[in-house]
């Protein structure tokens, strides 16, 4: 099994591969990489989350909702496209968390997940968004994948 | 005693106390300004600058530079917004630094392994703007020269849509200038811009893999304005979904990179390495490592020959 430092240096790169890299971890990574969303550091913790979002089985929920909360925002966005890639109910309820963050990038990026995920309960958020957020780019975006999701 | 005579003995003592310290040395860029450059009673080198519009301003100390009392810092300008500065540090080797209306003061470094005897003066000529003779008395007391030509160059835009929160983008230009500068590649930042997009600032980079772009990327990469078909666009941006430090993918005939806000000093060297055709290698001491610029053992990062020759090769140095 991986040792933490073995997982920060795989992850530590400029450019790295998460799907090869999520098979040849597998989730016996998790602890570790939950130990690297706990450290804080945006640069280690943004890619940390997403790689638990794409191992996805275990507790990898649970990471990516620390990730969620965290107060970077390059992690945020992380877990707001890590969320894509969890099992429907954790998807659904991260997802759900970041359309609501107070940063307008990180509720983009969270609409693209929710537009991915197609679930009713996410369709009448961004239905509402695309009325009521006070970010123009957020409600003309919101408008357009609403749109989109009514016709899948 | 005549008028003249006294003016001799005037220039006399001008000349002693000027051998005792250190010589100070001004060029003129432009009809209506000056630079001046001398080395500090504490051993520091300094500058200070006058223009007509708006006087002197106070001495500063140049790239933390230093150098021995009564060391001489020649000074040329090769053109009206560059300068490039020569002087024998206290290590006894030959240092360079350039300052570039673009890009303000680089950081020094030693010349082609140059050496000299303490307090040397290096002699610099520029016989035109794109090249330089230095000339030099060695350590062993023959004179050396060496020269440096402007063969070739990579223009670069800047387009940003975050700035950077680790790393300054100021500095992952000079590291990248630094880096290139030593293979003999000037890194010509030809304009600057701001993006307002924010769909964009987290971008989707899919795979990241060479000759393969998002629908996202290709929107981003839409926006070149100001760029030739062979300049490299590019991008600082907050982040790419997947998180990476950067990406180098771009469509056919829109040579790009995008730079994320947590990339390292090195990353833009290394993605504009890829733009060049570079691939990655499993050497820490070098720019195109794969296991990441921000693990990088002894900066500046290395090129090795075959490299240089790719990137002199692509059609986006010239
Ligand atoms: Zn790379």
């Amino acid at each position: 099994m991986a040792t933490l430092d073995e997982v920060r240096k795989e992850i530590d790169k400029d450019e790295l591969d998460y799907p090869e890299l999520a098979l040849a971890l597998g989730p016996g990574a998790l602890p570790q990489l939950q130990a690297l969303v706990a450290e804080d550091e945006p640069r280690i913790a943004s890619k940390a989350a997403y790689l638990a979002g794409l191992i996805s089985e275990g507790n990898a929920h649970d990471i990516v909702a620390m990730a969620a909360r965290s107060r970077h925002d390059v992690v945020r966005v992380a877990a707001a496209a890590a969320a894509a890639k969890l099992p429907a109910q954790h998807a659904v309820s991260v997802t759900s968390q970041l359309l609501s963050d107070s940063e307008a990038g990180v509720r983009i990026r969270a609409m693209k997940s929710a537009a991915a995920i197609d679930e009713p309960a996410l369709a009448a958020r961004m239905k509402t968004m695309s009325e009521q957020d006070k970010d123009p780019h957020v409600r003309s975006y919101a408008t357009g994948a609403y749109q989109k999701m009514r016709q899948q | 005693m005549g008028c003249g005579e006294r003016l001799g003995q005037l220039v006399q003592r001008l000349r002693r106390r000027r051998g005792a310290r250190s010589p100070i040395t001004a060029v003129a860029r432009n009809p209506n300004h000056l630079d001046l450059f001398v080395t500090g009673t504490d051993g520091k080198i300094y500058s200070t600058w006058w223009d007509q519009s708006v006087g002197w301003v106070n001495w500063f100390n140049v790239s933390g530079g230093a150098a021995a009392l009564g060391s001489e810092i020649t000074a040329i300008a090769r053109n009206p917004n560059h300068l490039d500065l020569f002087v024998t540090g206290t290590d006894s080797r030959i240092y360079s630094t350039w300052w570039d209306q673009s890009s303000g003061w680089a950081n020094w470094f030693n010349v082609s392994g140059g050496a000299a005897a303490l307090t040397s003066p290096i002699t610099p000529i520029a016989r035109n703007p794109d090249h330089l003779d230095l000339f030099v008395t060695g350590t062993d007391g023959r004179i050396y020269s060496t020269w440096w030509d402007q063969s070739e160059a990579v223009r670069v835009h800047v387009k940003v849509l975050s700035e950077p929160t680790t790393i300054s983008r100021a500095q992952m230009t000079q590291s990248m200038r630094d880096v290139y500068a030593g293979v003999g590649i000037d890194v010509v930042i030809a304009s600057e811009e701001t993006l307002n997009l924010p769909l964009l600032n987290d971008l989707d980079v899919g795979t990241c893999v060479v000759g393969s772009t998002t629908a996202e990327q290709n929107d981003l990469f839409g926006h070149r304005n100001n760029a030739g078909a062979n300049d490299i666009c590019v991008y600082f941006l907050r982040s790419t979904v997947p998180p990476l430090n950067g990406c180098a993918a771009h469509p056919d005939g829109r040579p790009a990179a995008v730079i994320t806000s947590v990339a390292s000093p090195w990353t833009m060297g290394h993605e504009c390495g890829h733009v060049l055709g570079l691939v990655h290698v499993n050497d820490n001491d070098r720019l195109m490592t794969g296991n990441g610029t921000w693990n990088i053992t002894n900066p500046p990062p290395d090129l090795i020959q075959s490299e240089i020759n790719t990137m002199i090769a692509s059609p986006l140095t010239s």
